[in-house]
């Protein structure tokens, strides 16, 4: 009641208004989500177990995560991983960039959905669809080009650090290509035709210009790249541990999975990690924020202009074919042909004989597929919705509601990109084994990581539209006699929802296919689809494997389009 | 009916110690007038409206608005925007492009404190989009309407609440020179019609003058001059009001003679010049006098008449369709003129001008 | 007095009885105690490596048996099993009921002080080797060699591990870098010598063996061509491959037999049903479906369905498990494994 009078009198002073309340409630959650877990995790990296149970405060833990035996062979391998597939990945990516943003090559225009179809294909299929093929002995391609050349010995071994490098750069191409396509578009094309028209040719004017005003731009999506890499898993845990290259990820998820577990070491290894990527990040926003300043015309996207490659658009085009008949299609097609296998078997006539729908039949009756389809799908639909409405709450807090400290919350949504799957699983694993919250071992601590996770990925798409609705329109609401949150609810939701929407499906994409955090979170009933694959094939279940992973990415595909029509009728005409 | 006073509003940011976009400005709108902010850019006229709106809160004042004080600096009072008497448009109409033209101007009877029954709504929706002429749209998106009609949707959905006041700021600015013609027009016909208060924000001296009960010149965060129309184009009572309305001539020199009808003389460059002068000029001021094109008279012979009539010759004349513009060159001064384009000159021409002495003003030189 | 001692003597066995708790059920029927099991919440938390397609054969015939009762099982390697218990209890809890896992990891547990000393009616017909005052035997498994029926000619098969020392094996061989017991076993009971079997592997390790972590996956390798031969394999991985018609064969002349045991946790969370499942599994119902489920029971009067124990097996001992590091050690500096 008093509250009420007070409102509507608008004494201010001490006048309860929930605009101020929702910020404080936005950083207290984006507090215990992102710097409480980090919090547990610097601790335990100081505690050493004496005896069962017992810890004392110690340094030992970083001696023994930097000082040992293995420290430099760690350190160079997971350089030469990290920055091997930075480069890789941002070679392929640009130059399908180029190729199909700013040449005439022929049919550029289908290869620019196509390069991003790789998305959808989960990093754990992407390792095991590359196992199957460049395996040395076995690997499909292996085996047919020791067949056609005539060969001894395999061109190609997979379980090797450059094995790794690629594997990973494959998984990693559509990122690279995303970001250059974007760095393409904002580039004045006149820059390039003035060039042009003092007599540079079009290699020149390439070599001269268009990768001179790249340059900014390049470094910092190679940093981007090189941070991805080091951070992820899939690659060095499904590939590296068998091969028995280890990285960072992997030091750590030993430390944690194998006995006795060395928390400690683990904690030491993963605040380092941390510090890394932080690092990286950092430079990343700096850089990005140093190469805007040098964009020439900024936010403007312009009509780029196209290079007249002549006959070398035909090479052009064998370049976009090949890579996307080798390094999209095949690891499908492999995936596909292997899960009506009964086991992995070396390609030929005979193998013909052996096709069958064994594995789909027994995927219909194992119930652990089916529990942990129903998991995924849970957990990617939670996730989406709980990232989206928290992000676009606070998007709107920070951008819109001009309330005094509201950069902080800016600030506590973007800390978790800095936070390594593998290390967010650990630290929410030392975080909720203690917690007095029960939900350890639930689907719910996943959650909880996955939404910690992907807040920037959502403050991204939600800032993204907010800062496109012009403030007049939620002014005129006010004007128009509706409260904050009638204003908030009538007009800011609805035209924030194509951009929101977005953001819902990429995140549900990524939840869906997550791993690095999964693979210490998830187990027994909460297993996920990516950690059963996971499981399954260590178990050497691989063509079963395969089938599941057909039917994750037909999953995949099926509730993206779904997604689509539906929101695609209640979206907005514009 | 909206009563401002000593109104305050200072924008702080980061360590900036503050700007004045506002200081201390007070002004009263009467009942049912239509009551113009008029200045440049950054005067801070759409501030002044944004605080009586409630969409910011200011930092010294009162401000009244239908007899409820909705701001004051003293005992702590603001009311939220939606909690006030008001209606407005914004300069870009900011209509929702996610709703039908109907639930545009549907949406404030259907979030305000008052609730309306679904009929009681279909008739204020019809009423109100009949009043603008967009009965026939209400079925179609917003976004699917132009300019104009997106203006009158913006005005509609303004009015539907019945607000005591009615907030415009700088509607007529995103439209095209015809129909911002035709929509000032439309606009006081409405406002006389519905006799429902107004307070306009423009940048326009022509919207100004043409709409308005009373106009209230800005600059700097002050009210400069406050008047009636035809008060302050023909009696600025400062140089910056005589330069941001209309076009005009400044001829520099000092008061050579005062007559107790508050006219004088004033010693210039070309000749003393009989002026109405302001109040407060002592002999020997220095003053400018400024003297609108259309008042000058250029003759092509010497009138017999005594009064103002000054030698010259035409330094440049350009037809510009409704009149002709024709600058005439003095000895020491270039005088600005507007003539019928039936006057027959050519550069060189020697001709005459004369300057009524009602429409000369001499205002003070400095500022 | 008589009144106090009373009192005493009738509430030192229920005192007793809530110390020492669990294990009792000694002289209670399986059906007794899942109808206590069935009030604990019907949830068994069983922590086991059992693979999920052995797994799957075998889980759904408990919880048919006992209807009401789901199992939540928790796979994973079982030092990964024994880092997540470690990991649970450190945080306080324990959310495990039933641990399964090979003795080595099981004694692992233990040291942590994470199960509980139960002693089953069950036991009574096993071995003294097969069972201990915290652990029963569930299965056994025995490490073979294996080869690609592809890859290796039929006059060229293996008839014992003595015949990996000829030249034709170098570079076609396979193995696990964890497994020791190999070496232990080949010093204790093939050579029983210390020097010859560190000898023998010496010149295993002179024919470049690739290693692959994981058993399953070893075989997978083996049927997809990776190697001609795996040294460390599990036998009763082939029967079912070989059934689906993969080219593999597997030598049951001479292997090493380890120890897969069941325990249970302490302070676990559905302790009856706990009881109820490790008595289950170690009885003869429980092992056959075992045997069904593709594994080699460990039960002296149920036969493998498959032929899977080798006619020579030199078995781990838990009195073995105490120089698990000494031999570890050895292992990893003969093969330069880290």
């Amino acid at each position: 009641m008093a509250t009420a009078t007070m409102t509507r009198t608008g004494r201010a002073g001490f006048t309860f208004d929930p605009a101020w309340l929702i910020p404080l409630v936005g950083a207290g959650v984006l507090i215990y989500l992102a710097v409480l877990p980090l919090l547990m995790l610097f601790i335990g990296s100081f505690q050493a177990e004496v005896a069962p149970r017992e810890f004392v405060y110690t340094l030992k833990n970083y001696q023994n995560a930097y000082a040992s035996q293995y420290t430099y062979s760690t350190f160079v391998n997971s350089l030469i991983f990290g920055s091997g597939s930075a480069i890789l990945s941002f070679a392929l990516g640009t130059m399908l960039a180029w190729l199909t943003e700013r040449t005439d090559t022929p049919l550029r225009k289908i290869f620019v959905p196509l390069a991003v179809v790789p998305l959808i294909l989960p990093g754990v299929l992407e390792s095991i669809a590359w196992i199957f093929l460049l395996s040395p002995k076995f690997g499909y391609l292996n085996v047919a080009l020791m067949t056609v050349f005539g060969w001894d010995s395999p061109p190609f071994n997979v379980f090797s650090l450059p094995g790794m490098i690629w594997v990973h750069s494959v998984g990693q191409v559509p990122l690279a290509f995303l970001l250059m396509v974007a760095a393409f578009k904002s580039m004045d094309p006149s820059l390039e035709e003035s060039a042009m028209m003092s007599g540079a040719g079009t290699w020149q004017t390439f070599k001269r210009i268009t990768l001179r005003l790249l340059m900014p731009t390049a470094a910092s999506v190679l940093l981007i790249l090189f941070v991805r890499t080091l951070e992820s898993f899939e690659t060095p845990a499904l590939i590296g541990i068998p091969a028995r290259i280890y990285v960072y990820t992997s030091e750590i998820y030993l430390a944690f999975n194998e006995y006795p577990p060395d928390y400690g070491r683990g904690g030491a290894l993963a605040v380092g990690l941390l510090l890394l990527s932080a690092v990286g990040v950092w430079l990343y926003t700096r850089s990005t924020k140093e190469s805007k300043k040098f964009q020439t015309v900024t936010g403007k996207a312009f009509r780029p202009r196209q290079f007249e490659l002549g006959a070398w658009r035909w090479a052009g085009l064998g370049f976009l074919l090949t890579y996307f008949i080798f390094v999209v299609l095949l690891p499908f097609l492999v995936l596909f042909w292997a899960s009506f296998l009964p086991f992995f078997a070396t390609p030929g006539w005979d193998a013909l004989d052996k096709l069958s729908f064994d594995n789909y039949r027994f995927l219909n009756g194992f119930r652990p597929f089916w529990d942990a389809m129903q998991n995924s799908l849970i957990l990617a639909t939670m996730t989406a919705t709980v990232a989206m409405v928290l992000t676009s709450l606070i998007a709107w807090i920070v951008y819109k509601s001009r309330l005094p400290g509201a950069w902080i919350l800016d600030f506590l949504a973007f800390v978790p990109i800095t936070i390594p799957g593998i290390v967010m699983g650990m630290s929410l694993i030392l975080l909720y084994v203690a917690f007095p919250l029960p939900i350890y071992g639930t689907i719910w601590v996943l959650m909880i990581a996955y939404v910690t996770r992907y807040i920037p990925y959502g403050m991204r798409a939600a800032s993204g539209s907010i800062l496109q609705i012009h403030s007049e329109l939620e002014e005129a609401a006010s004007a128009s006699g509706a409260s904050w949150w009638e204003t908030f609810k009538r007009v800011t939701l609805p035209l924030l929802r194509p951009g929101l929407v977005a953001g819902w499906i990429y995140i549900f994409i990524v939840s869906f296919r997550e791993f690095s955090t999964s693979v210490l979170l998830a187990t027994g009933e909460s297993r996920v689809l990516s950690i059963l694959l996971f499981t399954m094939f260590e178990q050497g279940q691989v063509t079963v494997v395969a089938a599941i992973g057909v039917l994750m990415i037909a999953t995949l595909l099926t509730v993206v389009a779904i997604f689509y029509k539906l929101t695609g009728k209640i979206g907005i005409q514009s | 009916m909206i009563e401002v006073k000593s109104l305050v509003k200072i924008y702080a940011d980061g360590n900036n110690p503050g700007v004045k976009a506002v200081n201390e400005i007070s002004f009263n709108v009467e009942d049912g007038r239509f009551y113009t902010l008029l200045g440049p850019s950054g005067c801070g006229k759409t501030t002044t409206l944004r605080c009586i709106a409630g969409l910011e809160r200011a930092n010294g004042g009162e401000i009244i608005v239908a007899g409820q004080k909705v701001y004051s600096a003293n005992d702590n009072t603001h009311v939220p925007a939606f909690r006030r008497p008001i209606g407005m448009v914004f300069q870009s109409y900011a209509i929702w492009p996610h709703l039908t033209v109907f639930e545009n101007v549907a949406f404030p009877l259907r979030v305000g404190k008052e609730r309306f029954s679904n009929s009681d709504v279909q008739k204020k929706v019809k009423s109100a989009l009949e009043q603008v002429e967009l009965g026939e749209y209400e079925d179609r998106m917003a976004t699917q309407l132009s300019g104009g009609q997106q203006q009158r949707l913006a005005l509609a959905r303004a009015l539907v609440r019945e607000p005591k006041v009615l907030l415009l700021d700088e509607p007529l600015s995103n439209l095209d020179a015809k129909l911002r013609e035709r929509m000032r027009f439309e606009l006081r016909e409405l406002q006389r019609r519905l006799r429902i208060t107004t307070l306009y924000v423009t940048h326009d001296q022509i919207e100004a003058l043409s709409m308005s009960n009373r106009i209230a010149i800005m600059n700097g965060g002050e009210i400069i001059q406050e008047g009636a129309p035809r008060e302050v184009y023909l009696q600025p009572k400062s140089k910056f009001v005589a330069n941001f309305i209309g076009s005009t001539n400044q001829m520099a020199g000092q008061v050579a003679k005062i007559e107790s009808d508050g006219t004088g003389e004033v010693a210039t460059g070309d000749g003393k010049l009989k002026c109405t002068l302001l109040e407060g000029l002592t002999v020997g001021s220095n003053v400018v006098v400024v003297v609108r094109p259309e008042s000058i008279n250029v003759l092509l012979e010497k009138p017999t008449e005594e009064g103002n009539v000054i030698e010259g010759k035409v330094g440049a004349a350009m037809f510009l369709g409704e009149y002709l513009d024709c600058a005439i060159e003095l000895g020491k001064n270039t005088l600005q003129t507007h003539q019928r384009y039936t006057l027959q000159v050519r550069r060189g021409t020697q001709v005459w001008v004369e300057l009524p002495v009602g429409e000369c003003m001499a205002l003070p030189a400095g500022e | 007095m008589r009144f106090v001692n009373r009192c005493f003597s009738l509430s030192l066995p229920v005192l007793l009885l809530g110390l020492i708790a669990v294990p009792i059920g000694r002289g209670e029927t399986l059906e007794e105690i899942h109808k206590k099991a069935l009030k604990e919440g019907g949830t068994l938390n069983f922590y086991g490596t059992l693979a999920q397609v052995n797994a799957e054969k075998i889980l759904p015939v408990f919880e048919k048996k006992f209807p009401g009762i789901k199992i939540n099982h928790v796979d994973a390697t079982s030092d990964k099993l024994v880092a997540r218990a470690v990991t649970e209890a450190r945080g306080g809890k324990t959310l495990g009921d039933v641990l399964q896992i090979p003795l080595e990891n099981v004694t692992q547990a233990h040291d942590q002080g994470l199960l509980l000393d139960a002693d089953l009616p069950e036991a009574a017909e096993y071995p003294a080797g097969l069972k201990g005052p915290f652990w029963i035997s569930s299965d056994l498994q025995y490490f073979i060699a294996a080869w690609n029926t592809n890859l290796v000619k039929k006059e060229e098969e293996p008839k014992s591990y003595d015949d990996f020392l000829h030249p034709r094996w170098k570079g076609r061989l396979i193995a696990e870098p964890r497994d020791l017991e190999m070496l232990l076993a080949f010093a204790k009971y093939k050579f029983k010598s210390d020097e010859k079997a560190i000898d023998y592997w010496k010149k295993i390790a002179a024919q470049n063996v690739e290693f692959h972590k994981g058993h399953s996956q070893l075989a997978e390798l083996l049927v997809a061509g990776q190697a001609a031969a795996c040294l460390t394999c599990y036998s009763h991985h082939y029967p079912s491959r070989i059934k689906k018609g993969a080219p593999v064969n597997y030598m049951l002349s001479e292997g090493v037999a380890s120890i897969n045991g069941t325990a249970i946790f302490k302070n676990a969370p559905h302790p009856n049903t706990a009881l109820l499942f490790a008595r289950w599994v170690a009885s003869i119902d429980g092992q056959k479906v075992m045997a069904q489920g593709g594994r080699n029971p460990a039960h002296p009067k149920v036969e493998p369905v498959d032929k899977t124990r080798t006619e020579k097996s030199y078995f781990i001992t838990v009195a073995d498990l105490k120089e698990f590091p000494k031999y570890d050690k050895i292992w990893k500096e003969i093969f330069k494994l880290r």
